[in-house]
């Protein structure tokens, strides 16, 4: 890749996206002038909607008896009271918004047998004998709200017993405080009217001080004084200081907006430069200049990147200002004790974060425009993916949600939650490092798939619907016998995260099953279906080719030289390395047991000598391999494949025991040619491993293996192992170049 | 670190043998020669009256291309040898095959067969070096709308790594010879069709290219446009540039070629200059000639062209 060119490609894009009106729109004029007059003309039109609200009469409807004179008057004050018999349709007349509430007094009692007094027995525990209260009778009768009604309303018995205790002198000889019932009064509102709902808050406030004040009327008629009613008070007390609360509402709002916006940032110019340069015929004249298609796609990345960085931090820096400057004119009003600074740290760790949402919505955004032919297509690929990006993101700032590791795996998600803690100072070392590990993994990817698209000219010039077979195969007109790199890169990449999801928490249930199903449903079965999907040679992928019987007996001496070997270099190395090894090697034959299994014997080595021997060997021996073998040498293709053998054991203990017998299986898979080879290698070896661990457990040679090799299996091991190879490299016909013949399928 | 290719030898420089009729034969040859230019009289005979009789070495060349789209080839055994400064016509009917042709040689799309060579340069050894010997301008090509044309020639020239002066001094040519004056500093939106058309071709001739792919340049333009169009091509041929022209105006491939292949099917059906069309046809015009090779070709695919035929020749007889 050139530099300069890549730069001359950015440059031009830069200057082409900030010539047009749309990019300026939602990069720079949306953050900076939106928020801030939406978020003053929302709050002033809803202030001024409520304001006029309360001050406007509302029409009240009554239903059933009448209510006091003093309450009447309070409730004429501010509202238009309507008396309505008790079965017109007023649910109706509410519906349909001729009265804003209705106050039913109609509505049943709730049937109240208790006095409202102590109970006599509890009397003596009482602060306050009764012999001080005052007898009722003398005050109650002068009391207006025990007045009978107005001679307009209509005379009930339930409202003459409204609020008055019942016949006072009858409770009197007691000295039991009565009082009839306690009166339920309905407000009837509509919520979903917002005038129905002022009114009902309205008239219950009402209800509630005339309820407070008729209360201490009566207190005082018995001369209780009005805290004697009250047990306690309830108090709370924040000790969260203002800045503390601050971050609080900052760590809730800004991440999913951040993210929101950014992606926005990256959709347009994504859309523009790709789908766009097509439809506007440009991208082939760009094709045809001596450039290659990874200095595009880089030139076009950089430019999305650095509109998509520029949009999130314009944004970032507009709604910090909106909300400070909102908080402010709230706390002028009243009292709130909220302080949204942050600090230099913050600042610095917000950018970072930012620019990773930016690298990969950029990519996401790249990749999925790519696809399309036109603008409007463009926009069709590129929403879907702008919900799949945000909506994860969405559940991480929803009150409650815990970050976990696992999360920091997830891109978007695990941003949303780094920007959270680290607003609120809560951001643990590791998840940062998982989020920035995780966001740069996909991000590589999808830059990785953007740049197969731009090499694809089917998905270029292509004139009807997308082919995903398309996309991946490099070439329709001649089918590829064996399976590209890429291939493997695809395949391994999958089965990694099946295993990583789905086989390890599987193995966790039942570990006999989980493993069963591991081996055949996550290695052996996708391997084979990409191989029948990509229409390959399934024969000289696998490398099914008939091993000679002469050419066993020196794969036997190989395996049982290579065991103590592999066993002693692994034993003093990893003693080196890793000094907890030996609880390791402990642990670890324990695991591997008939008891921790519970399942038979044979099944024991149906599940861990055969099924891995198979389909172990099938993914790295046969479709790694020979990928790898297509491009590079005989070396580099069994050293890789070792490698990504040892590393799918997903241990650091074992990955330099697994990369060496990753070594010798793939050797002898090279030099036999079949697959048949390696898999009678590896089960053996496994079967062997075993044996020992079962049956010779309590033996010198178990222990000498297993816990401190003796040296002299050192020569023993190196003369069976040395022998086998020279053996089999006598009798095995030296393997033909795989790589010259099939890299060209012309010839 | 392009493998060059040896001068063509002597004996080829001399060669002036007859054309034959059809040069669409495959060749014999296999792969191992595609480095070693070798005699063949059938790539480099046809010549017509316009051009030197001393058959200049060629300058490009393509053997065998193919392209396949799925399970059917859009273009297969296709070999085409120009020389400097010919203007070569390719006709067919749509859908024969001639914009994936001109799109395989631009470099847009790989071919899965066949090779091309391009003044001692071969591309699968060197893309980006056989990128820069090519121009390339098609009817719906279109320009960055909010670059200005002068912004544009600068941004190619710096993409085809043309150090800055002479970049400076070829776009002031190029402003000159197709007269951009005008418009040289307006976006390119505010542009017209023909202008933009000449902006293009600015384009494409910034770089010098040896070779000049132009598919339906004219399209849609208006007379005066077009006209121009077609005088920056004869120019370009005096330069020694050779140029690969595909058009469905007659006229303009009659005025402009010194040879013209017919594509039928992917495949060449005739090739040669034009009084070796009416000669082998035994026609009068290129639209006989045309409908002939086709007709030839694939009896069904032109089912009125016969009696359309055999109406003109009664005429011209």
């Amino acid at each position: 890749m050139r530099w300069p060119i890549v730069h001359t490609l950015w440059k031009k894009e830069m200057l082409e996206m900030l010539r047009d009106r749309r990019t300026i729109l939602i990069m720079v004029l949306l953050p900076l002038v939106l928020y801030p007059v939406i978020g003053i003309i929302t709050s002033q039109a809803q202030s001024a909607h409520v304001q006029k609200l309360q001050a406007s009469r509302l029409r009240v409807g009554l239903v059933g008896a009448a209510l006091p004179a003093p309450l009447m008057q309070k409730l004429l004050r501010n509202n238009e009271l309507e008396h309505i018999p008790p079965y017109a349709p007023w649910k109706e007349r509410l519906a349909q918004k001729q009265l804003h509430a209705i106050l039913d007094t109609s509505y049943p009692s709730i049937p109240s047998t208790q006095p409202v007094s102590t109970p006599s027995t509890a009397q003596p525990k009482h602060p306050r004998p009764p012999t001080n209260i005052a007898p009722p009778s003398a005050s109650l009768p002068k009391h207006p709200e025990t007045a009978p009604p107005a001679a307009s309303l209509p005379a009930s018995t339930k409202a003459a017993l409204l609020l008055s205790p019942r016949s006072p002198s009858t409770s009197l000889p007691s000295m039991r405080l009565t009082a009839p019932p306690p009166y339920t009064i309905r407000v009837i509102y509509l919520s979903t009217w917002d005038a129905s709902r002022t009114a009902s808050r309205r008239i219950e406030d009402i209800l509630r001080e005339f309820h407070r004040e008729a209360l201490q009327k009566r207190l005082q008629d018995f001369r209780i004084a009005p805290a004697f009613v009250q047990v306690f008070t309830v108090k709370t007390q924040d000790t969260a200081s203002a800045q503390a609360r601050g971050r609080d509402l900052l760590g809730t709002m800004l991440p999913l907006l951040l993210i929101i916006m950014t992606i926005v940032g990256a959709l347009y110019p994504a859309v523009d430069l790709t789908a766009g340069e097509k439809e506007r015929g440009t991208l082939e004249t760009l094709l045809t200049a001596p450039i290659t298609s990874i200095e595009i796609v880089t030139g076009k990345y950089l430019t999305i990147f650095c509109i998509s960085l520029a949009t999130g931090l314009l944004n970032m820096f507009s709604l910090w200002l909106t909300f400070s400057q909102g908080l402010r004119m709230l706390a002028s009003n009243r009292k709130l004790a909220i302080d949204m600074t942050l600090n230099f740290q913050h600042y610095l760790a917000l950018i970072g974060f930012l620019a990773l949402i930016a690298a990969l919505s950029s990519a996401v955004m790249l990749s999925m425009a790519s696809f399309a032919r036109s603008f409007k297509e463009g926009q069709n690929y590129t929403t879907p993916a702008y919900l799949l990006c945000f909506m994860p993101a969405f559940l991480a700032t929803l009150p409650g949600a815990k970050p976990s590791l696992t999360s920091a795996m997830i891109p978007f998600v695990n941003v949303a939650y780094a920007i959270k803690g680290t607003i609120k100072g809560d951001l643990s070392l590791d998840y940062a490092l998982l989020t920035v590990f995780s966001m740069l993994v996909v991000t590589v990817a999808f830059l990785r798939l953007s740049a197969m698209i731009f090499q694809n000219e089917q998905v270029l010039f292509r004139e009807g619907d997308i082919s995903w077979r398309g996309l991946f195969s490099q070439n329709t007109a001649h089918p590829q016998p064996l399976p590209n790199i890429s291939d493997t890169f695809f395949l391994l990449s999958l089965q990694f995260a099946l295993f990583f999801y789905v086989g390890l928490s599987l193995q966790q249930k039942n570990i006999a099953l989980g493993t069963a199903i591991t081996l055949w449903g996550i290695f052996l079965l996708p391997a084979v279906l990409w191989a029948r999907t990509r229409h390959l040679d399934i024969k000289a992928t696998f490398r099914l080719q008939p091993l000679p019987l002469r050419q066993i007996p020196p794969i036997l001496l190989i395996v049982l030289g290579g065991l103590p070997l592999v066993l002693i270099i692994t034993y003093y190395t990893s003693m080196w390395l890793f000094p907890d090894w030996l609880e390791f090697a402990r642990k670890m034959n324990e695991s591997l047991s008939l008891k921790s299994f519970g399942i038979s014997t044979p099944v024991f080595f149906l599940i861990l000598a055969l099924s891995p021997g198979i389909c172990e060997e099938a993914v790295f021996r046969g479709f790694a391999l020979s990928s790898f073998h297509k491009r590079l040498s005989p070396q580099t293709a069994i050293a890789l494949s070792a490698f990504l053998f040892a590393a799918f054991h997903l241990s650091l203990y074992r990955l330099l025991p697994t990369f060496l017998l990753g070594l010798v299986f793939g050797w002898l898979c090279w030099r036999t040619g079949s697959l048949y080879a390696s898999v009678l290698a590896h089960t053996l070896h496994n079967a062997l491993s075993l044996a020992i661990g079962l049956f010779f457990a309590k033996t010198a040679i178990a222990r000498s293996l297993d816990q401190q090799p003796a040296v002299w299996w050192l020569p023993l091991g190196l003369i069976l192992f040395v022998t086998g190879i020279v053996w089999l490299h006598r009798i095995a016909p030296p393997p033909r170049s795989a790589k010259t013949p099939l890299s060209d399928p012309r010839t | 670190m392009e493998p060059t290719i040896p001068p063509p030898e002597p004996s080829n420089t001399n060669e002036s043998a007859p054309a034959p009729s059809k040069t669409n034969e495959p060749t014999p040859d296999s792969d191992t020669s595609l480095l070693v230019p070798e005699p063949d009289a059938s790539l480099l005979a046809p010549v017509s009256e316009n051009i030197r009789q001393d058959a200049a070495p060629w300058c490009f060349r393509i053997r065998d291309l193919g392209k396949c789209f799925g399970t059917h080839w859009a273009v297969r055994n296709l070999s085409i040898t120009l020389r400097h400064g010919e203007v070569y016509g390719l006709l067919g009917p749509n859908g024969a095959g001639k914009t994936t042709t001109l799109r395989m040689i631009a470099g847009l799309i790989e071919p899965d067969e066949g090779s091309l060579q391009l003044s001692g340069v071969d591309r699968d050894a060197a893309p980006l070096e056989a990128r820069k010997k090519i121009g390339f301008v098609t009817g719906s090509t279109g320009l960055y709308q909010r670059l200005t044309p002068i912004e544009l020639l600068h941004f190619f020239a710096k993409l085809h790594e043309i150090p800055k002066h002479d970049a400076q001094r070829r776009i002031d040519e190029l402003v000159e010879a197709l007269a951009l004056h005008s418009f040289a500093k307006q976006q390119a939106a505010t542009l017209s069709t023909g202008q933009k058309q000449r902006v293009n071709l600015a384009r494409a001739l910034l770089h010098q290219p040896t070779l000049l792919i132009l598919d339906e340049p004219t399209a849609g333009l208006d007379i005066i446009s077009a006209d121009f169009i077609l005088q920056t091509i004869q120019k370009a041929r005096k330069d020694g540039r050779s140029v690969i022209l595909s058009t469905h105006i007659l006229t303009e491939t009659e005025l402009l070629c010194d040879r013209i292949g017919v594509l039928f099917g992917g495949k060449l059906a005739q090739e040669g200059s034009l009084a070796q069309l009416f000669q082998s046809t035994q026609t009068h015009s290129l639209a006989q000639a045309f409908l002939k090779i086709i007709q030839q070709a694939d009896p069904l695919a032109a089912p009125h062209a016969s009696a359309q035929l055999n109406h003109a020749t009664e005429n011209a007889s």
